[in-house]
């Protein structure tokens, strides 16, 4: 599903921010992502969402070879993923609900569909009351639910997330790795970032440890 | 909401910025039209003068006022005989110089002579032309003393009119380049504002299509609802002016000659600013990328 093959990232060829990355991860597969601050992690995931291009190597994601990938592609091919940014880039000018709901309309799906699935998500992650309200009313983990639900409400093939849990309390991150793993369990493929060590040990997933750019520990 | 009420603020100071500009190109334009207007008007009373010789017969004054009244580019032909002219010079010089009437020997100099009124078609600069040739033509007509066409006055008119017209022009290519560099950069900041929006719809799969549209729908709406400023701000001038003209200068009849816009005039103003805001909005976009991606 996601394949790095001997992957380098330099920028202005002194800092290698990724270093002979190679890896496998299979569809459906739920990854944790750990590392300390610089690792990689970050630029790991811009590889993937095909924000950034590799200096070398080869990177693809189910049929998309995103070393190669058209403009117009790149557009259907980030369709196909869910991202949780670590900042969670909501537009500040649309309620919570005018945010969820952006994936499904540029994917132009049908109005009453867009409102059902809407109301799902923002109900499995307890925002079912805020749904009117605008971001920057919300505490910083209600905005990173809000960005949850818009990561998931299409159903991606891949969801990337970066620190999704960082800002919330351990019953609520409890709750939306579980929402995670609904997600991976109907056949979407998870890949998180995390520093929460006792969460990576608790859900016995798969983790790939970066550590200075490069793969430090892969294990299952 | 904050962020939603400083998008509205946004774009009320892009409209305010680009409407004024507006308002004061449309306001240009409309000044030079009107003033080249006027001096049209003021120069189009061309007409040449085509003295007689004093003791001309009536045969000739006959065939002469024939054959000018056939010339295709005489509107009308006024004859002032011997006596009308003495009796005009008296009545004009009298008040200046006292006793000059009774100067019998002056007066016998006075010729009969036709005002001959020219066709007022083409620009002023072709009327000049046409008055000019035609002078030399009709000196040579038989009992023809000679002929004035005022060409001095009219070379001078005709060149004070250039001259107005390669100004305005001039500023109006000034003023044009301004507006190109106040609408760029009015857009380039509301749109530079957007980048964050623009980035994240691209992220969650945006078409460049679906980004954009709405944001050149924005444009041209911000571009026609500050042209609609600039139009309504001359429009209320010109209606003040054409009332002030009336009402307080009755004595020019200027509000009866000042011009407003006509439809193709507006139809092309308007093509001409959607088409730069277009156009700087699609540069703008172009640029956020590169500067994005830099």
């Amino acid at each position: 599903m996601i394949e790095f093959s001997h992957l380098y990232k330099s920028y202005d060829k002194k800092i290698h921010a990724l270093k002979d990355i190679n890896l496998k991860i299979d569809s459906g597969e739920f990854v944790f992502l750990t590392g300390p601050s610089g690792a990689g992690k970050s630029t790991f995931f811009k590889m993937i969402t095909g924000y950034d291009n590799p200096t070398s190597g080869k990177i693809t994601v189910g049929n998309f070879d995103l070393n190669a990938i058209k403009e117009y592609d790149l557009a259907t091919y980030r369709r196909k993923l869910g991202i949780v940014f670590q900042d969670f880039k909501l537009l500040p000018d649309r309620t919570v609900y005018e945010n969820v709901c952006l994936p499904l309309r540029i994917q132009k799906h049908h109005e009453s569909f867009i409102k059902k699935r809407a109301l799902e998500v923002l109900d499995l992650v307890g925002l079912s009351e805020k749904i009117e309200q605008f971001p920057e009313y919300l505490s910083g983990g209600e905005q990173q639910r809000t960005a949850i639900a818009r990561a998931i409400i299409h159903q991606p093939g891949v969801l990337i997330a970066d620190e999704p849990t960082g800002n919330l309390d351990p019953e609520m991150s409890s709750k939306i790795i579980d929402v995670f793993e609904k997600v991976c369990a109907q056949g979407t493929t998870v890949v998180i970032a995390t520093h929460d060590h006792e969460l990576v040990k608790r859900k016995n997933k798969k983790v790939i440890e970066l550590m200075n750019g490069a793969v430090h520990r892969m294990s299952l | 909401m904050k962020e939603y009420k400083q998008k509205s603020i946004q774009r009320v100071t892009a409209i305010s910025i680009i409407g004024a500009t507006f308002a004061v190109i449309l306001g240009f334009y409309l000044l030079s039209k009107n003033i080249s207007h006027i001096l049209s008007i003021w120069g189009e009373s061309n007409k040449l003068i085509v003295y007689l010789d004093s003791d001309s017969e009536d045969y000739i004054r006959r065939s002469t006022q024939l054959r000018l009244e056939k010339n295709i580019l005489v509107d009308k032909v006024v004859f002032f005989s011997k006596e009308q002219a003495i009796a005009d010079f008296n009545a004009q010089i009298s008040g200046y110089m006292s006793g000059i009437q009774n100067d019998g020997a002056l007066l016998q100099v006075i010729p009969p002579y036709f005002e001959v009124y020219l066709k007022t078609e083409g620009t002023l600069e072709e009327l000049n032309a046409k008055a000019k040739a035609m002078a030399i033509e009709v000196r040579e007509w038989n009992g023809v003393e000679d002929v004035s066409n005022g060409s001095l006055w009219t070379e001078k008119y005709s060149r004070l009119s250039q001259s107005v017209s390669a100004f305005f022009m001039f500023l109006g290519l000034i003023l044009f380049a301004l507006s190109f560099f106040v609408v760029s950069s009015s857009i380039k900041s509301h749109l530079f504002q957007r980048a964050k929006e623009i980035e994240i719809l691209e992220m969650i799969g945006a078409t460049k299509f679906y980004i954009q549209r709405p944001i050149f729908i924005e444009s041209l709406g911000i571009i026609a609802v500050a042209f609609l400023i600039g139009l309504g701000v001359n429009s209320a001038l010109f209606f003040y002016f054409n009332s002030f003209f009336e009402n307080q200068l009755k004595l020019l009849n200027l509000n009866q000659v000042f011009q407003f816009f006509n439809f193709f005039e507006l139809f092309i103003a308007f093509g001409v600013s959607v088409g730069m805001g277009l156009l700087v909005t699609r540069l703008t976009f172009s640029r956020l990328y590169r500067f994005r991606h830099a």
